[in-house]
């Protein structure tokens, strides 16, 4: 409409002006001016032309997007709706739903295939197609908190459920703790939206399935060890049942009682097992001193398998077994370094007496690979052999490094009272630094039973 | 808790070495950057000339000296030679010169509750004259932009016994000053260590002669350190510094010297041997057993001392029967300080033997005194005149110092009292 008044108006200040003119200056002139302004008009009325396609096809494709919005919001809710369906009763939601389809398809801004209708909305405002869009959401969110508050009730139940089976599941043995720990950890994560819901139902459903899962293949190892000695076929038929509703909470049940009576036919193993792991690592512990780290690692290990109450832990002292391996390697790669780092002192201190023995060969003997017993025989020797070669570098080294000092308190005493014994020394080695002086000053007299030295 | 602050003033070239170093190689956080150097080199030499030995063989030290050079080096006097190891010229310089020195050390913005020490080679002119003056206006009538710091102690290093008669000249009227200055108590404590000595303890031979300033040097910061170290975080039993010499100053001797151990393997020296091994490395000559007081300071490595291995209540047992087997008297002041050193892997202690005889000091220095005393003419020059007179008064002082320190030795080393005797005099039966 706007347009149609500029233009007249725009014509009748033309016609206005050129008479204006004619009167003023003559025919000749205005004619040249009359054809300047009608040059200038038609090159406007190109402009003018262009921009405002353009801008029409910007709002046709503002009102698609708007459509499309509306059109997946609805069908997201749908989906949610549909995966509720365990729970809740969705008929009601799904007419609602129906319904404002329904509307959207005969207020003509979809097709009855629910698509955008394109030529039906370029007579339709920008306005009202944004109107209508806010009114479908608000629809929708309505909608959404009446199915939230019909889920999170059964969702809640499902959950303290699943988390409730695991708990048991873990108290009664299972190595389930970390598994556990995470159900919590979703069990507990704040949810408000219904498509939040879903998605911790949904991640509390798949945790708890790798718990029963796991317990599963505990029980199976029991089942498996333990049929040597008992006859198990009717626990392997628990199982059976147990792997086809693994879903199924009351399942844990017969899982707990697979594992209890399944343990009842393996103590002799078990004491067994755990007695021989412990023997090892006590004697391991007792080649660490001075190795903090290590000891402190082998220490967690026994701590850790004497924690083990019951048979049905056998299948956790496979990994005990393991890292009993890995420590034992650890601690003799440490000793192995800290004899060659002392070999390089009493080097330098000029001790050329102690030769290298390749301490490094004593390592490589220990193969990881081999069964336990057969590696912890090897280890007890070849750690024995580098604590002892330790201990004697590291006393060697000790007693080199602190002789200048100790030779001094000696000769002080020695001058001060003509005798000096071990005792009063108050040092550590104190006879072999007594032999050592005696070695160094041949004018002193050593008294190797009394440990005094005279001079 | 605070840890103490500590600052030092350094005069003299030897003491300049042995400051400069100590802040360079300990960076001590209780010190920080307040060390002051002080110098009366001649004006065509180059303020870092007392330093070239040290950057001739440690050259990264350079760069920390040219940090510090603007702020913490100061030249004063207008002698055209320095003091030419004449004490009385140092002394005027320092005096004349003053205003120049307070700039500096109200430049360190010392507290009322900072420690100083003041490090002089009591041989010299320089540190020796300068020091004892600045002790004695620094506690007195410091001037403005400083506070009277009354907790100056004085490192005073006692020349080599074969050094000429004007060092020990030197040395005893230096050693006068800093005990006493016009009438009074002058440092708060005086600590000596004597070169010769520190060589003996080290064991230098003659053939390592050429080293020997740079071990003794190091042997004296080391005794700075464990001085501070006390002072520090870590220690489990602080000795306050008012401990190091409010009671040795009201018992009328506050002359100590070091005693150290460093460096010892706690896996094979118990504390017991190393507290034995540290009093047998006396830094100045004396009798052991006439000394009367003790700080014992061990620097422990963290472990040990939180394993609980190495523990401050032990020290303490350990030291009163040190204290009673070396002591005369089993001596009459001890203080006993563990600190649990993070970087340390070995035990450092240091004994501060105080209180003692000082006759072996003076026995060493006392002929060269005379030597060269007898011989001074009032015919020099009088700006750098040393006046018979002040010399005489000095000897007294000294005598007088002296006399009290032996009176106090004797009479503990002396007959115990019989406590049964004592009770009754005090109304039991």
């Amino acid at each position: 409409m706007n347009e149609y008044v500029i233009t007249a108006f725009v014509v009748l200040a033309t016609l206005g002006a050129g008479l204006f003119l004619l009167l003023t200056f003559g025919i000749s002139f205005v004619s040249y001016i009359a054809v300047g302004v009608i040059l200038s008009v038609l090159f406007a009325s190109l402009v003018y032309t262009w921009w405002k396609s353009k801008t029409d096809k910007t709002v046709v494709l503002l009102k698609i997007e708007i459509l499309n919005k509306i059109k997946s919001s609805l069908s997201k809710l749908e989906e949610n709706i549909k995966e509720a369906s365990e729970f809740i009763d969705i008929e009601p939601f799904m007419r609602d739903l129906k319904r404002i389809r329904n509307e959207l398809i005969s207020k003509g801004f979809f097709t009855k295939d629910f698509e955008v209708n394109e030529r039906k909305i370029e007579k339709i405002t920008l306005t009202a197609i944004e109107l209508e869009s806010r009114k479908v959401e608000q629809q929708l969110r309505s909608l959404e908190s009446l199915a939230t508050a019909s889920y999170i009730e059964a969702a809640a139940k499902r959950l303290g459920e699943l988390l409730s089976a695991a708990r048991t599941l873990l108290e009664s043995g299972f190595s389930v703790k970390e598994e556990y720990e995470e159900l919590r950890r979703i069990v507990n994560m704040p949810s408000a939206s219904l498509a939040e819901l879903l998605e911790k139902r949904r991640r509390g459903e798949e945790e708890y399935l790798r718990i029963v899962d796991k317990c599963i293949s505990e029980a199976e190892f029991l089942l498996d060890t333990a049929e040597n000695i008992a006859d198990v076929a009717h626990l392997r038929k628990e199982l059976e049942k147990v792997k086809k509703s693994r879903h199924d909470v009351e399942v844990v049940h017969r899982l707990v009682r697979v594992r209890s009576e399944a343990s009842s036919y393996l103590t002799k193993p078990f004491l067994q097992a755990k007695k021989e792991i412990v023997g090892y690592l006590d004697k391991v512990l007792s080649f660490s001193v001075g190795f903090e780290r290590e000891e402190q690692a082998i220490r967690e290990l026994r701590d850790r398998a004497l924690g083990y109450a019951d048979p049905g832990y056998l299948a956790e002292f496979a990994a005990v077994k393991e890292e009993a391996k890995r420590l034992t390697l650890e601690l003799a790669r440490a000793l192995a370094k800290e004899i060659v780092a002392l070999e390089e002192e009493l080097k330098e201190l000029g001790m050329r007496k102690i030769r290298r023995r390749g301490v490094e060969r004593h390592v490589s003997k220990l193969d990881p690979r081999k069964e336990f017993a057969e590696f912890t025989k090897e280890a007890i020797e070849v750690l024995r052999t580098l604590a002892g070669e330790y201990s004697t570098r590291y006393k060697t080294v000790k007693i080199a490094k602190n002789y200048p000092a100790i030779e001094k308190i000696i000769s002080q005493k020695l001058a001060e009272k003509g005798r000096v014994s071990a005792e009063e020394l108050k040092v550590r080695y104190a006879r072999e630094f007594l032999r050592h002086y005696s070695e160094a000053h041949p004018e002193v007299k050593f008294e190797k039973n009394a440990l005094i030295l005279k001079g | 808790m605070h840890a103490t602050r500590w600052g030092i003033i350094a005069s003299g070239q030897g003491a300049n070495r042995i400051a400069f170093l100590y802040y360079a190689k300990y960076r001590n956080p209780s010190i920080a950057d307040r060390v002051l150097l002080l110098n009366t080199t001649p004006a065509d030499v180059k303020p870092e000339a007392p330093l070239e030995q040290i950057f001739a063989s440690e050259p990264e030290l350079r760069e920390e000296y040219e940090k510090i050079k603007r702020e913490r080096v100061c030249i004063f006097g207008r002698a055209p030679s320095g003091a030419g190891n004449n004490w009385v010229l140092g002394e005027r310089e320092a005096i004349a010169d003053y205003d120049n020195i307070r700039r500096y050390i109200a430049n360190l913005r010392l507290r009322r509750s900072d420690v100083l020490l003041g490090i002089a080679t009591l041989g010299g002119g320089t540190g020796n004259g300068s020091l004892p003056y600045i002790i004695h206006r620094v506690r007195k009538n410091p001037g403005a932009g400083i506070e009277r710091i009354n907790n100056f102690l004085a490192l005073g290093i006692l020349p080599y016994d074969f050094e000429a008669p004007q060092r020990h000249f030197n040395t005893i009227c230096g050693l006068a000053r800093l005990l006493r200055y016009n009438g009074e108590q002058n440092a708060a404590l005086v600590i000596l260590v004597d070169n010769s000595q520190v060589e003996r303890v080290l064991g230098i031979r003659r053939g390592q002669r050429e080293e020997r300033y740079q071990r003794i040097n190091q042997e004296i910061i080391k005794t700075i350190h464990m001085l501070i170290a006390p002072s520090s975080y870590t220690s489990r039993a602080t000795i306050d510094i008012a401990d190091y010499y409010q009671l040795p100053s009201n018992l009328g001797m506050i002359h100590f010297t070091p005693c150290l151990s460093m460096g010892n393997d706690p896996d094979v020296l118990s504390l017991d041997a190393i507290l034995e091994s540290a009093s047998n490395n006396a830094m100045a000559p004396l009798d052991k057993a006439t000394a009367t007081m003790a700080y014992i300071v061990v620097l422990a490595p963290e472990e040990k001392v939180a394993k609980g291995e190495i523990t401050q209540e032990d020290l303490e047992d350990l030291s009163r029967e040190w204290a009673a087997r070396h002591l005369a008297g089993e001596g009459i002041l001890r203080y006993t300080s563990l600190v649990a050193s993070p970087e340390s892997e070995s035990v450092d202690a240091m004994i501060l033997l105080g209180g003692f005889s000082l006759r072996r000091i003076m026995e060493k220095s006392l002929e060269k005194y005379y030597d060269f005393k007898d011989s001074l003419s009032d015919s020099s020059d009088a700006n750098s005149r040393i006046e018979l007179e002040r010399v005489e008064k000095l000897e007294k002082q000294l005598k007088e110092y002296i006399a009290l320190t032996e009176e106090k030795i004797a009479r503990l080393k002396g007959k115990r009292r019989q406590m049964k005797t004592e009770l009754k005099r005090w109304g039991f039966s």
